[in-house]
């Protein structure tokens, strides 16, 4: 913790959204800190509000949702102060973000390198013939084949994995400091998994690039994370580093998330699932929205406030009675 | 069933229109049956001395060119209006379940002839063949019903044939099969009742349309002749008028037309709502 | 890529021949369904029977049916639609003249339509709940309960009679007016080309509530669409990626949204065709319009079965026209198009 000028601190984020059968509080007093060049890993069941504050921080939310405590400091600069219009040139050029199941996420009539254009067209000074090269360049940094043929295909005609890679390309089209990834290789075949995964590590590493990978494959995040994020129910039930989490999880979700993932050093007949669902959140909810769901669980659990213990140098946890 | 009844009232609560499609249904349904004696005049009768009189107290819809009343006329001709188009709606109904459900339960060739037959029938601009249809069967009441129920036929056959086929493989219909039903009963009892629900909305659907598409038929002279009251022709008669201002003429069966449309829309937009929340736009 | 349009252009040509065939088996059963014995009909009522076996002969009802539908087939090749018996000229040049009057007035209340439903759907689209999305759902449901001929009747009160805005609703063009030299047959351009806009401007007032009343007829399923359609592609997830981009609203909207958007409006533009081409003939009553409608109206009246069935046929084949003209379309805007069928 030697910087003290994060890439991208959020502090206290709580969103809800308005719907016709009530307030859902998707997150609540959500904050942690990412510095330059680091990748941080966000984990947690689908539900947990992962997506949620990634649409939060790139400023996409849906009409519904709406901030009502916190701030989002990315650069030294509080997200919420600027303008419409910045916010949407900042996207795509500061902070790009890559999604689940690349395939739909292009725009299915037109070619991937009129996608491309369109992004570079936007938020760089090539004009012309000096796009068409950059894009091309692009294409190559990403390693598919044959770009100047692929440059007229449309999504539909590329597999997923090539897909995700047009994605990238659009996401690091102007080096941003920060990259959300969110499941990027979920639904992908496991040899492509680490390809992408591979071509993120490399893009984020040569730019000095922040990521924050959306994942629910807690494997995953262990491979490439330097640090993790544990959510639950729009909470942040632990933050640490990789090894930390995983030498010693404090928080008794994240034991459990450790216990539920498969690992070859440990048979499979212990593996433990969680019990119970994620709570509705458009009830009244406790303050600790994993105790319905505990094993450990003491009275006081239910009071608020949920603490934010330290229980070491940069180990986080929401939990009165860390393991 | 209690729990359809709650739901019914939830979806009622919740959407004043369809209660109001609820209403008009029921009036228009009182007015089929008991036109005939609500009506304050004859519809037939005519009174030159009072020709072409706007709405007043006595005749709240004013009096036609031969002074028949038109309040009376428009109420008349409910039970007319409505009973093409439910005959021709019932036809299209059976015609199209039995033929639909045929194709989607059998598949080849049932499946390709039925299939082609929608298909060339939805070639046409579904009124002109109307017209078409008509000219070759005879001017006459009962062919506008045959006309009506022709042109509807693809509605219902394409809704069956899509429900049968995608239950073709079901459980129930497999275990029905296995305990030696043959297919007529299959259809009878195991397909049928399950298409009700589709079926029911695409009627409350297409209820509006074959008013629309009764009327129109009758407005350009077919089918109904006058003095009949009924509210295509009734808007025919009164259209001369128009030019020259006595709007009521063809004004207030319009606007019973209009409703009795709206109404059926309503009802099964309504209807669809309550059977399929998903497919609410 | 462009061989494989012009591959996929040919094979719609082709699915499109057998519902040409079937229309025209269904016009020609339609010919001849006729109640009673045509040969009888044809001859009047003072006819004995050698005239009537002559013109049984003459009509070819004598032969066989499959003779006959040859018969048919050839006679429609050479575009011999049969005589009219009201007006004693080819059903087919009848046709011929009446259709571009039909067909100006129809295209016209299909753009205009298009003209108000696909703003108002986009706008209620993304402004879900605000005024201009009540709006259009009132457009959409009043839209198709409105009968067309009483809609039209409606506005004939109202602007011609009460305000005195329209002029009488007799025709495409009042008798003080000499109708513009025959070029394309449609007077809204023919009066341009002769730079007549004296009779532009008349032929204009004359079209507007006509027009308009297939519009209003025409905006509610092109809106209801759009809405639709709208919505589903703005909460698509390539829309999501194109404003996670940072592209412009501008871009998001007409180049990301709409032009997916359209695809599904495109199809339901065919459909609203066919409804338009029906009410046209309403509307053409209410107006007085010389188009195909009235001809067609006077024909079905007068027993002309000639002339209907050719009308009938007319209408179909132009239907099939325009739903290959869509789908050729669809062809060359959507990419994806090669990959079923």
């Amino acid at each position: 913790m030697e910087s003290r000028n994060p890439l991208l601190a959020v502090d206290n984020l709580s969103l809800e959204f308005r719907t016709r059968t009530g307030v859902v509080k998707a997150l609540e007093n959500v904050s942690f800190e990412i510095e330059k060049g680091q990748t941080v890993g966000v984990v947690g069941e689908s539900g947990s509000g992962k997506s949620v504050m990634s649409y939060a921080i790139m400023g996409i939310s849906d009409p519904a949702a709406r901030i009502t405590s916190g701030r989002i400091v990315f650069g030294g600069i509080s997200l919420f102060e600027k303008s419409g219009q910045e916010l949407q040139e900042m996207r795509g050029r500061e902070i790009s973000m890559i999604f689940q199941s690349p395939r739909t996420a292009l725009n299915p009539i037109r070619t991937i390198g009129s996608q491309l254009e369109d992004v570079i067209y936007r938020h760089s000074s090539f004009r012309g013939r000096q796009i068409r090269g950059r894009a091309l360049d692009l294409l190559n940094q990403v390693h598919i084949p044959d770009p100047e043929k692929r440059y007229h295909a449309y999504p539909f005609e590329l597999s997923g994995g090539m897909c995700q890679r047009v994605m990238i390309a659009i996401a690091i089209s102007s080096n941003p400091w920060l990259l959300i990834a969110d499941e990027p290789v979920t639904g992908l075949d496991v040899t492509t998994q680490a390809a992408i995964m591979d071509l993120i590590k490399d893009a984020a590493r040569e730019r000095n690039m922040g990521t924050i990978l959306i994942t629910h494959d807690l494997g995953l995040a262990a491979e490439y994370c330097d640090r993790i994020i544990v959510m639950h129910s729009g909470h942040v039930v632990e933050v640490a580093d990789t090894e930390h989490l995983f030498m010693r999880p404090r928080h008794p979700y994240t034991a459990k998330l450790i216990g539920a993932t498969p690992n070859a050093s440990r048979d499979l007949a212990e593996l433990s699932s969680i019990p119970g669902n994620l709570p509705d959140l458009r009830a009244e909810l406790p303050a600790c929205r994993y105790s319905e769901r505990c094993e450990h669980l003491k009275e006081d659990c239910l009071e608020p406030p949920l603490p934010r213990l330290e229980t070491e140098a940069g180990h986080l946890v929401a939990c009165r009675y860390p393991l | 069933m209690s729990a359809h009844l709650r739901h019914l009232r939830y979806v009622m609560g919740e959407n004043p229109v369809t209660l109001f499609s609820f209403v008009l249904f029921f009036l228009l349904l009182a007015l089929g049956l008991f036109g005939p004696w609500l009506a304050p005049y004859d519809p037939l009768a005519s009174d030159t001395a009072n020709a072409l009189k706007p709405p007043s107290w006595a005749h709240p819809f004013g009096t036609d060119n031969l002074g028949r009343d038109v309040f009376s006329r428009v109420i008349t001709a409910t039970r007319l209006d409505l009973a093409i188009s439910v005959a021709a709606v019932s036809l299209s109904f059976v015609a199209g379940s039995v033929a639909g459900v045929c194709a989607g339960y059998f598949g080849g060739v049932t499946d390709k002839l039925i299939s082609r037959l929608t298909d060339t029938i939805m070639a046409f601009p579904l009124f002109v063949l109307a017209m078409g249809i008509v000219s070759a069967l005879g001017n006459t009441i009962e062919n506008i019903v045959y006309t009506t129920a022709v042109i509807n036929f693809p509605f219902y056959a394409r809704v069956a044939r899509a429900e049968a086929n995608s239950r073709r493989e079901a459980g129930f219909v497999e275990a029905a099969r296995l305990s030696g039903n043959g297919h007529g009963r299959i259809l009878l009892f195991h397909m049928g009742p399950n298409i009700m629900p589709p079926m029911m909305v695409q009627i409350s659907l297409n209820m509006g349309y074959a008013i629309l598409n009764a009327a129109g038929l009758s407005f350009i002279g077919l089918g109904v002749r006058p003095p009949t009251p009924e509210w295509g022709i009734m808007v025919a008669e009164g259209a001369k008028f128009i030019v020259s201002g006595e709007w009521w003429l063809a004004i207030f069966p319009g606007a019973a037309l209009m409703l009795a449309v709206l109404c059926f829309n309503l009802l099964g937009d309504g209807l669809r709502d309550l059977i399929d929340p998903r497919m609410r736009t | 890529m462009k061989g494989d349009s012009l591959l996929l252009i040919g094979r719609r040509l082709l699915q499109a021949a057998p519902v040409v065939m079937g229309i025209i088996v269904v016009t020609f059963i339609l010919t001849r369904a006729l109640p009673g014995d045509p040969a009888v009909f044809f001859a009047g009522p003072a006819a004995d029977e050698k005239s009537i076996a002559e013109i049984r002969a003459s009509l070819g009802l004598d032969k066989s049916w499959p003779e006959q539908f040859w018969v048919y087939l050839q006679n429609l090749a050479r575009g011999d639609l049969g005589k009219s018996i009201s007006t004693g000229q080819p059903v087919m040049e009848e046709i011929a003249t009446r259709l571009p009057a039909s067909l100006e007035l129809t295209l016209m209340g299909l753009l205009l339509a298009v003209a108000i439903a696909i703003p108002l759907g986009i706008l209620a689209a993304t402004r879900p709940n605000s005024f201009v999305d009540h709006l259009c759902r009132l457009v959409v449901t009043i839209g198709v309960s409105l009968p067309t001929f009483f809609t039209g009747l409606f506005l004939v009160y109202i602007f011609y009679f009460l305000l005195g805005l329209s002029p009488a609703p007799l025709g495409r063009l009042s008798i003080i007016h000499i109708s513009p030299d025959h070029v394309t047959g449609f007077y809204l351009i023919d009066s341009l080309i002769a730079g007549d806009l004296e009779v532009f401007r008349a032929a204009l007032s004359q079209m507007i509530l006509p027009a308009s009343t297939l519009a209003i007829f025409a905006l509610a399923p092109l809106a209801r669409m759009t809405r639709a359609a709208m919505l589903g592609v703005l909460s698509s997830d390539y829309v999501r990626t194109a404003r996670a981009s940072g592209l412009s609203s501008r871009t998001v909207l007409w180049v990301y949204a709409f032009q997916n958007a359209m695809l599904p409006v495109l199809t339901t533009l065919g459909m609203v065709f066919s409804f338009l081409l029906g009410a046209n003939v309403l509307v053409e009553k209410v107006f007085a319009w010389p188009g195909i409608g009235s001809f067609a109206i006077e024909a079905l009246i007068a027993s002309d079965y000639a002339a209907v069935q050719g009308f009938v046929l007319a209408m179909a084949l132009m239907y099939v026209l325009l739903n290959l003209a869509i789908d050729i379309l669809y062809t060359v805007v959507d990419p994806r198009i090669g990959l079923e069928g």
